[in-house]
């Protein structure tokens, strides 16, 4: 029976890890490494894309690594805008990056190993147009020649706009759970009154009771 | 009894200690995770950064000399495994400030010696554009129209009419070759002329930056040179090496005329059933399409209505060309640009020097 169960288990890892380890899909790499979006229930993505309706989303990245050397991957916000064909990045200080958080900054990949990064973004409300931030992914350059050539990779995050919006987020307003959570204290506080009565009203009536007439040979 | 209030209180001081605790919970991130990949990706978009002989220039001993003030290089995207559908893509590159370096380490960190980034221009002829490898997976929708009152008469129809106008039928899903794509003569690389005059075609329009640009405003000092003149990237100029714009629409002639010459006879009005035995469309969804339509049963169809059917609807494919599900379900190809560098080297005190040139692949 133990063995059944245990093969069960066995078998249920090995289904869960093969769910995990499945390769990404929709990714952008370099010759050595590369980073893509989790796949969602609706399949491979390219980006981070998701409604503002000024909720929080929490999401992955899937940073790999393609080789059997370790490899060092850092990841970090970019501001983001896009203007006479090419990208331009700022700090993370405004906007949809500033809003946006991952889970580290480097990321250690062993041989063909994979890490999910989590992503947290706080999605504005009410935008018109679509905003941008992005994720954007380098591995140490190679130093050779008059030029070392590194290979950055940029994952976008995508803020679009929607008129469903999430209802504000309960993180930023504990009133309507303070006040639940001291209603239910105080309803365990009366309980434990009652009880306490109950408990001495049983002891006095004891004590009133007369002493019952002595059994046994007299 | 007084166990059972017991439990009660507990219970209840639970579910305030939880109610206290549930928004800081809702807020808390996954931690990173671990895994390794147990195949290669399955659907990819690579970026390369080459010589012009094929070396990886990003690899350790490839080198991109510029003693002699100029070089080329060879950025390549490469979809594979058709795991794109309708995305297009930038690459583009920044530069470092270029400091002394004798060989083995950097020198000086003077200001006054360095090769500013903006002495360097950076430009992505047209001309030297090339791609090829290109294909496309894409499913098809069919506009069939067709009378038939006469094949359902009333026993179907009632006194209803049996007209079909223009209704949509999604097809099945196609694999376009680059040959099918830009013509049977253009199966090998395509670039120059010859590019130029498919690019509509194709299902990303590639573009180079043939006007050029210098990189006015540096990017991060080399990491290894330990200057801190330019700690950061945040305002280095953004030189765009080559576009792809997402062009599904231009699929749509490409794949009209390999229906046209698919169906047997070679038609632009072909019916039903032909599209049926060439494989574009299903039976099956056509005849539920017609069942919907005309509100009718599709069990009480006979053999010798339904194959009527399919002989009666046509698409007009002149006047009703076929629209794409989703655009496209998969892009395969790869898209190669060969910037040329040009450095000005007035002012420059000649010796060696070093910087850091980072490209970049966005995808849109």
């Amino acid at each position: 029976m133990r063995r059944g169960l245990a093969g069960v288990f066995v078998g249920m890892l090995t289904l869960a890890g093969a769910l995990l380890m499945s390769a990404p899909a929709g990714a952008v790499q370099t010759t050595t490494w590369g980073v893509t979006p989790a796949p969602t229930s609706q399949g491979q993505r390219t980006s981070l894309a998701h409604p503002a309706d000024g909720s929080t989303v929490h999401d992955v990245l899937i940073v790999y690594n393609r080789t059997a050397k370790p490899i060092t991957v850092h990841l970090y916000v970019l501001g983001t805008s896009y203007a006479n064909g090419v990208y331009q990045f700022s700090p993370p200080k405004t906007g949809l990056a500033a809003d946006t958080t991952i889970g580290t900054n480097s990321v250690k990949l062993g041989p063909y190993q994979e890490v999910r990064v989590p992503v947290t973004i706080h999605m504005p409300r009410g935008v018109k147009a679509q905003t941008l931030a992005g994720i954007g992914a380098e591995a140490s350059a190679i130093n050779d020649g008059s030029l070392s050539i590194m290979q950055q990779l940029v994952v976008l995050v995508k803020a679009n706009p929607t008129n469903h919006f999430a209802p504000p987020p309960i993180t930023k307003d504990l009133f309507p759970w303070a006040f639940i959570a001291i209603g239910l204290i105080t309803a365990a506080g009366a309980l434990v009154e009652l009880e306490r009565r109950k408990n001495r009203s049983v002891r006095s009536g004891s004590r009133l009771r007369p002493p019952l007439p002595a059994i046994g040979p007299s | 009894m007084r166990r059972r209030a017991k439990l009660a209180i507990i219970g209840t001081t639970v579910v305030a200690l939880g109610a206290i605790a549930a928004p800081a919970l809702a807020n808390q991130s996954v931690g990173v995770s671990v895994g390794f990949l147990t195949a290669g990706p399955t659907g990819t978009r690579t970026l390369s950064v080459q010589d012009t002989r094929g070396n990886d220039l990003t690899a350790t001993g490839a080198v991109l000399d510029l003693s002699g003030g100029s070089n080329s290089f060879v950025t390549k995207v490469i979809d594979s495994n058709a795991g794109y559908a309708n995305t297009g893509y930038t690459v583009q590159a920044m530069m470092s400030d270029l400091y002394p370096y004798n060989g083995t380490s950097f020198t000086s960190c003077n200001q006054n010696q360095l090769i500013q980034s903006k002495q360097l221009t950076l430009s992505s002829p047209t001309g030297l554009l090339d791609l090829n490898g290109i294909s496309s997976t894409l499913t098809p929708v069919f506009s069939l129209s067709g009378d038939l009152t006469s094949i359902l008469g009333t026993t179907l129809l009632g006194a209803g009419s049996g007209a079909i106008n223009n209704q949509t039928v999604t097809g099945i899903g196609q694999s376009l070759s680059q040959g099918q794509i830009a013509g049977s003569g253009n199966t090998g690389n395509l670039f120059g002329t010859t590019l130029a005059g498919v690019l509509s075609k194709l299902p990303i329009q590639i573009a180079g930056n043939p006007a050029g640009g210098s990189f006015t405003s540096p990017a991060q000092d080399p990491a290894t040179s330990g200057c801190t003149n330019v700690p950061n990237s945040n305002s280095a100029t953004q030189v765009p090496i080559m576009t792809g714009t997402a062009n599904a629409s231009g699929l749509i002639s490409d794949l009209t005329s390999v229906i046209e010459n698919a169906v047997s006879p070679v038609t632009s009005n072909p019916t039903a059933q032909q599209l049926a035995t060439a494989l574009f469309v299903d039976p099956n969804a056509v005849l539920t399409m017609v069942c919907q339509t005309l509100n009718i049963t599709c069990a009480l169809l006979t053999t010798v209505q339904q194959n009527s059917i399919l002989s009666t609807l046509t698409d007009n494919l002149s006047t009703n060309p076929v629209t794409l599900v989703n655009n496209l379900t998969g892009q395969s190809g790869t898209y190669s640009a060969q910037p040329g560098m040009v450095i000005n080297t007035q002012g420059i005190i000649p010796g060696g020097y070093r910087g850091t040139m980072t490209v970049t692949l966005v995808t849109n």
